[in-house]
């Protein structure tokens, strides 16, 4: 095992996150100027949904023991880590607030999260046994989005900090789903006009700008350095029809196809590392303290394109998206002075397929989702690679990707992590898909419809192999078979009780052949309740 | 670094125990004083992965990223210097057998900066790697303060040297065999008050002398009695050009060690380092034995850091 410096955290990092997520889509950017109209007066609306979540899961260690360097893939119980089941609930209420100003030309839009993830009795006020109650400080509130747009004469503008999405939500994912966690918020200009049929959409992302000083005028800063921001522009053209539109044509038995197109360009001169690592004694990350020696090269650009398409009629859905990204960061280092010889380079490539057949009103239907996501051929996936990880041993389950000078590509593509296939292999061990080759057949039955609701049964079976054999902790590409059923019911008026199960087969990929040890099978049970409004 | 011919290593030839030798070998077990230096990189390094073995408590793959950033200010603190326990260091070190050229005037290039071009990448390199732990458990523990660490000393790993840092200085209390009963004897040698090899702040211009008497040393077995100085001086800083890494502000620091046993003749031996703020010893360049010149263009071991 080599001993990896700083400069190889930069290089991952920047890398991992800045090229394969550059979340700078901006938000479905067809969403743009929907619901500005004409008010008489100022008008308030509010949407949102309650969620309820617990979980029993079930020998997700795999029983395979720990990789090389002592990780087990998931938490083992506290008291004996021989046994398998761990349980867990938490709750969101999440809030979107959008406030219209009369004659309907400008609205504001809002989105609070309030005890994001927060583990139900997580925070007792006082010793556990004792406690009467749960402590009101752990009820945070989080402001995920601000952001503001208007109508012009030649399209709409919007400005703010708001969702980021394209297509199917490999790339970026606004996480507005009932099972997402994350979601990508940008700080973004965007404009967005019709064109020749045609959506036309141009964002610029201050996706970091780097520290900032108190200025003399009370309540500002100041940016220190244009040269360390990094900047994103991204540019998009949609052909896209409405649920309106789409009905009306599937009424009259046509198809329709919609198709996007996006492209983003991400840059960086210079950083400042010692202002955002996270460990960095504080007297030296004070701006105070900052100096040009504080300043590294760093000479990031990045390139990702997407394509979207999806084709869609009456009793079908066939949905495609494919992104490829390019980037290099001439030079990774962490540490000012210390500089690399080589530059650190990213190939990555993703792509997702999603299809639905039959009548959604007759009950019964089903399709083929697939997905590939790149890889490469360092031990551990690289789905997390976070500042100050080690360059992982064969046998890990993740791990930075780059060591430079010996390795100095990162070409594994990360699906966002809110894009979900499965329950277990990659929602739970590995956090996303990457490195990978799934397919994912699926079928569901709407069984009973109540009048207030229906109730609904979805069958899905994952068969997933890694890309890159070294990556796995098995050293082959095999990983896993698993079975995710669920039980749905959704009542009209907003009310979701969904009863997921998961059972998932390990295959050769997950096993332990260092300690001689099969991965064994592994299930969880997820019952969500979610109160929408 | 010049391009020069590799030379082979003329004391090989003597008779492996021969008197000679082993005088020789305590030599070098406590001449290289900066390699524990090379531990302190391991403070900016990533974590380690350790081998498969019992459980351990789960814990997130979150990195930490370094905690000391340089700042470039010309010269080093303490905090600046801070061995992280456990975490190895890699060296390029040139072989045992071969003594290699070297380069310690550099040039000035065309912005007026002192360089240094050690960026060679030789094929006939060692990889060798070094490790800062606590003296807690060696078998030498009990004879040296409770707060010292330990570092290989030889590329090889048969000699440990023992250090303690505080704000003012890193100190040298001693060397020690790694193993308690080698094949070719136990050593053992325990200054009687610690050695300087750094003061900080390490700034140029700064120079000292230190010396450590050993009284009841062991050295192969053998009863060692003796005196060592060193006479340590900062005397430039610049840019220094590795295989791996360019470090643009280094401080070059030269250490001549004098051997004074008390039987036997007077040994000397030099040594340029070059330190970078929190990664310690960078590169370090060792002398042929009883070498003269300052800039000396052979050297017996070179060592360079590597990723």
């Amino acid at each position: 095992m080599r001993a990896t410096t700083l400069a190889l955290w930069a290089s991952t990092t920047l890398l991992a996150s800045g090229i394969v997520a550059p979340a700078t889509a901006a938000e479905t950017f067809t969403q743009l100027g929907q619901g500005l109209h004409d008010r008489a007066t100022t008008a308030v609306e509010v949407h949102g949904a309650l969620r309820l979540r617990g979980e029993a899961l079930n020998n997700l260690d795999l029983d395979r023991g720990p990789t090389p360097s002592g990780r087990m893939f998931f938490p083992v119980p506290l008291s004996d880590p021989t046994a398998a089941m761990l349980t867990h609930a938490d709750m969101r209420l999440r809030t979107d607030l959008s406030i219209f100003a009369p004659r309907g030309g400008l609205a504001i839009h809002m989105r609070l999260d309030v005890m994001d993830g927060t583990g139900l009795g997580a925070s007792p006020d006082g010793a556990p046994l004792g406690a009467t109650g749960q402590a009101p400080e752990s009820a945070q509130i989080r402001l995920r989005r601000v952001w503001a747009e208007t109508v012009t004469p030649f399209g709409v503008l919007a400005a703010g900090r708001m969702g980021s999405h394209w297509g199917l939500g490999i790339l970026t994912h606004g996480g507005d789903g009932m099972e997402s966690d994350t979601g990508d918020a940008a700080d973004r200009i965007a404009f967005v006009t019709p064109i020749a049929g045609l959506i036309w959409a141009l964002a610029y992302d201050f996706s970091a700008t780097g520290p900032q000083v108190a200025r003399t005028a009370p309540g500002r800063t100041i940016d220190l350095d244009p040269r360390d921001d990094v900047r994103t522009i991204t540019f998009a053209v949609l052909r896209f029809a409405d649920e309106t539109t789409f009905a009306r044509r599937a009424r009259a038995g046509r198809t329709t196809l919609d198709a996007g197109l996006w492209l983003s360009r991400r840059t960086q001169e210079l950083d400042v590392p010692a202002s955002w690592l996270p460990n960095v004694d504080p007297s030296q990350s004070a701006s105070g303290a900052l100096t040009s020696a504080s300043v590294v090269p760093r000479n990031f650009s990045a390139l990702a394109g997407d394509l979207w398409l999806r084709w869609r009629g009456a009793r079908f859905r066939v949905e495609v998206e494919a992104a490829v990204l390019s980037g290099t960061v001439e030079q990774g280092t962490l540490l000012p002075g210390a500089l690399y010889r080589d530059p650190v380079e990213s190939l990555q490539i993703g792509a997702a397929l999603q299809t639905d057949f039959g009548d959604p009103k007759q009950g019964f239907g089903g399709g083929l989702d697939a997905g590939y996501a790149s890889g490469d051929p360092a031990p551990g996936f690289g789905a997390a690679q976070p500042v100050g990880a080690g360059y992982p041993q064969p046998g890990e389950l993740d791990g930075p990707q780059a060591s430079p000078p010996a390795d100095t590509r990162i070409d594994n593509f990360r699906f966002h992590s809110d894009y979900r296939v499965d329950r277990i292999l990659f929602r739970e061990l590995l956090g996303r898909v990457t490195d990978a080759i799934y397919l994912r057949p699926h079928v569901h039955h709407r069984v009973a419809d109540f009048g207030a609701g229906t109730l609904q049964l979805d069958l899905a079976a994952v068969a997933a192999w890694a890309v890159e054999a070294q990556s796995t902790p098995g050293g082959t590409r095999p990983l896993g078979v698993e079975i995710d059923p669920t039980i749905r019911y959704e009542s009209r008026d907003g009310f979701i009780a969904a009863l997921q199960g998961a059972w998932l087969l390990p295959l050769s990929g997950l096993d332990n052949p260092a300690a001689g040890l099969q991965a064994k099978s592994a299930w969880l049970a997820r019952l969500t309740l979610q109160y929408t409004f | 670094m010049r391009h020069e011919p590799l030379m082979i290593n003329p004391q090989r030839s003597r008779p492996a125990n021969s008197p000679q030798i082993r005088l020789d070998r305590g030599v070098a077990a406590r001449s290289r004083v900066a390699v524990a230096l090379g531990c302190l990189i391991a403070c900016a390094c990533a974590a380690e992965n350790g081998q498969a073995g019992p459980l351990l408590p789960y814990v997130p793959a979150v990195g930490n990223g370094p905690a000391c950033i340089p700042n470039l200010d010309g010269h080093i603190d303490a905090s600046e210097l801070v061995a992280a326990m456990g975490i190895p260091a890699r060296f390029r070190v040139s072989p045992a057998e071969l003594h290699v050229p070297v380069d310690l005037k550099g040039f000035v290039n065309d912005k007026g900066q002192q360089v240094w071009d050690w960026s060679e990448r030789s094929s006939t390199d060692r990889l060798a790697s070094f490790t800062a732990t606590p003296v807690s458990g060696r078998w030498y523990a009990a004879h040296f303060a409770a707060d010292a660490f330990t570092v290989g000393l030889d590329a090889g790993g048969r000699f440990d040297a023992v250090y303690r840092r505080d704000v003012q200085g890193l100190w040298l209390l001693g060397t020690a065999s790694r193993e308690e009963s080698p094949a070719d004897g136990q050593s053992l040698l325990v200054y009687q008050q610690p050695v300087a090899v750094l003061r900080f702040p390490l700034e140029k211009g700064r120079s000292w002398t230190s010396k450590g008497k050993v009284s009841n040393g062991k050295l192969y077995g053998l009863p060692w009695i003796g005196e060592d100085t060193y006479e340590v001086s900062v005397d430039a800083t610049g840019r220094l050009e590795l295989p791996d890494l360019t470090l643009t502000q280094t401080l070059r620091v030269r250490t001549k060690l004098t051997i004074t046993p008390a039987i036997g003749p007077t040994i000397t031996e030099q040594q340029v380092s070059f330190l970078f703020e929190c990664l310690g010893e960078v590169a370090r360049a060792t002398s042929l034995r009883n070498e003269t010149k300052a800039d000396f263009e052979t050297a017996s071991e070179l060592r360079r850091l590597s990723l």
